[in-house]
């Protein structure tokens, strides 16, 4: 807390920042535990397929919410084009696919294509679904960060997407603007 | 690398208006000298600012517009707020999902957004916000906000013009709000018309508003009802205000707005800065402690720099 109620109130710069890059940084973003500054992860998590079930997606949805990070759900029913578009408009950090399809190695694979396509293959993707061993193996080879089989536990998913380094805002604020 | 960046954001690519957009949500300094080369380039948008509780419809409502102004061939840019949870600072972001028609149009951008605490830092990015996307091109710029009343964004000093979305469920708490929507909205649509109540709910509002000057519109966004009206009403709002000098003036209002908080941040960093921490925290005991009142403590504080 640091004793400075003045940060809560709107358009009210603290008093603790003396160097107006520090200050706007710590008005707007939240601090962590160690009081430094940090910058939201933004995870878009989808399905992808023609299977309905929403329930699953939803608890991760809310899991990773829960440990402080802003998730753009997109639901059910999402093709590989509509899942890139809305990574790169959206400028999300990571992607989260449920997959329960046959057609997990292709689904994977464009939406992996399109990123490359747009130059964004540093959004990290990761999935979830019934996939063999040998067919993990595979994804991974292709650039596929983590498969999650079911009943991996929460905490393991919140754990893995917490531990992605953000590659992208890093890279923007270094050197893009 | 920021004259390339300007570029590309007149041009309206894409991944230099999302990044761009990133640094605007995370209050980045940097943010201001491209805003700056880019402002020229702004001032030809439409804002249109969709607010009312959660659950109405409004991002079904901006889906369902959305559609109507690209066949009309006008490119959209849509920011569409959702409140951080109040107890992990996170937030789920659920207004995109309701405009899947949208995602794979390059003639409109959808950018989610969440509220992160502060009111001040959100109408601040909402400016930004807009100009980037008015300096890339975007005709019409949607701004979705939630609440009515006590509205912590002040939506009516961000958009051109406001659009109030209403359901028949509220026909009572309408009464209640009838000061808050009489001041900001320049448009009241009952939306999920499709459900029982919405004639009871329309005529009611009709009654309350007989005289004043803003339109109401019935809508169903899941039937895709109403929307060519709603639509048509935005745009003949839009004409006569232009017009009869109402846009001009709301203009100014916006831009005097964005200038005055600009000016009240600046003037208080500097000035707080002078005041130091020490002396700010030594009046907080103080007052704590009731050896002090707060109004004393301003004064004196307002002393050590001269005021
Ligand atoms: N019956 C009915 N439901 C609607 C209508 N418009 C939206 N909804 C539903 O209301 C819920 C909330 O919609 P949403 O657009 O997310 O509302 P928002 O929170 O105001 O953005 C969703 O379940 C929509 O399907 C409508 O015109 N009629
Ligand atoms: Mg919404």
């Amino acid at each position: 807390m640091g004793g400075v109620g003045i940060l809560q109130y709107p358009n009210t710069p603290s008093l603790h920042n003396p160097s107006e890059k520090r200050r706007v940084i710590k008005t707007r973003s939240m601090k962590t535990a160690t009081g430094k500054p940090a910058r939201k992860l933004r995870v878009l998590i989808a399905k992808v397929g023609l299977d309905g079930h929403d329930r699953g997606v939803k608890i991760v949805a809310r899991g990773l919410r829960d440990a402080g990070m802003e998730v753009i759900y997109l639901g059910i029913h999402n093709t590989p084009e509509e899942i890139a578009s809305s990574a790169l408009q959206e400028d999300v950090d990571a992607i989260g696919l449920s997959i329960h399809s046959a057609a997990h190695m292709t689904l994977f694979g464009e939406v992996l294509a399109l990123l490359k396509k747009n130059k964004a293959r540093d959004i990290a993707v990761f999935g979830g679904g019934i996939i063999p061993q040998e067919d993990i193996r595979s994804l991974k080879k292709m650039g596929i960060k983590e498969i999650f089989t079911p009943g991996a536990p929460l905490e393991e998913i919140v754990k893995f997407v917490k531990s992605i380094k953000s590659t992208r805002r890093k890279a923007r604020t270094g050197n893009s603007a | 690398m920021t004259n390339n960046l300007i570029k590309q954001i007149l041009k309206g690519d894409a991944r230099a208006v999302a990044s761009l957009m990133s640094l605007i949500e995370d209050g980045d300094p940097k943010v201001k000298a491209v805003l700056k080369a880019i402002y020229p380039h702004t001032g030809r948008a439409h804002v249109i600012g969709v607010t009312g509780a959660a659950g109405t419809g409004k991002s079904s409502l901006i889906d369902r517009m959305t559609a109507e102004y690209r066949r009309r061939r006008k490119t959209v840019g849509i920011l569409a707020f959702d409140p951080t949870s109040l107890f992990s600072t996170g937030a789920v972001l659920g207004d995109r999902i309701r405009m899947r028609d949208h995602f794979v149009d390059d003639g409109v951008f959808i950018r989610s957004f969440a509220t992160r605490g502060s009111s001040g830092g959100v109408s601040a990015a909402v400016r930004e916000g807009i100009h980037l996307f008015d300096a890339a091109g975007k005709e019409v710029i949607f701004v979705e906000t939630i609440g009515v009343g006590q509205d912590q964004l002040e939506i009516a000093a961000l958009a051109h013009m406001v659009v109030v979305v209403l359901t028949p469920q509220m026909g009572d708490e309408v009464q209640g709000m009838k000061a808050g929507l009489a001041e900001i909205a320049d448009i009241l649509v009952v939306n999920k018309a499709d459900l029982s109540g919405a004639d009871e709910t329309l005529q009611q509002l009709k009654a309350s508003f007989a005289d004043e000057d803003f339109h109401i519109v019935a809508t169903s966004a899941i039937k895709d009802q109403g929307i060519d009206s709603l639509v048509a009403c935005i745009e003949t709002h839009w004409s006569e205000s232009l017009d009869n000098g109402k846009y001009q003036r709301r203009r100014l209002s916006l831009c005097r707005q964005e200038l005055l908080s600009l000016l009240r941040e600046k003037v208080f960093a500097k000035l707080a800065k002078k005041i130091g921490d020490d002396s700010f925290e030594t009046q907080v005991k103080l007052i704590a402690e009731r050896q002090k009142d707060p109004y004393s403590a301003v004064d004196k504080l307002a002393k050590l720099i001269g005021i």
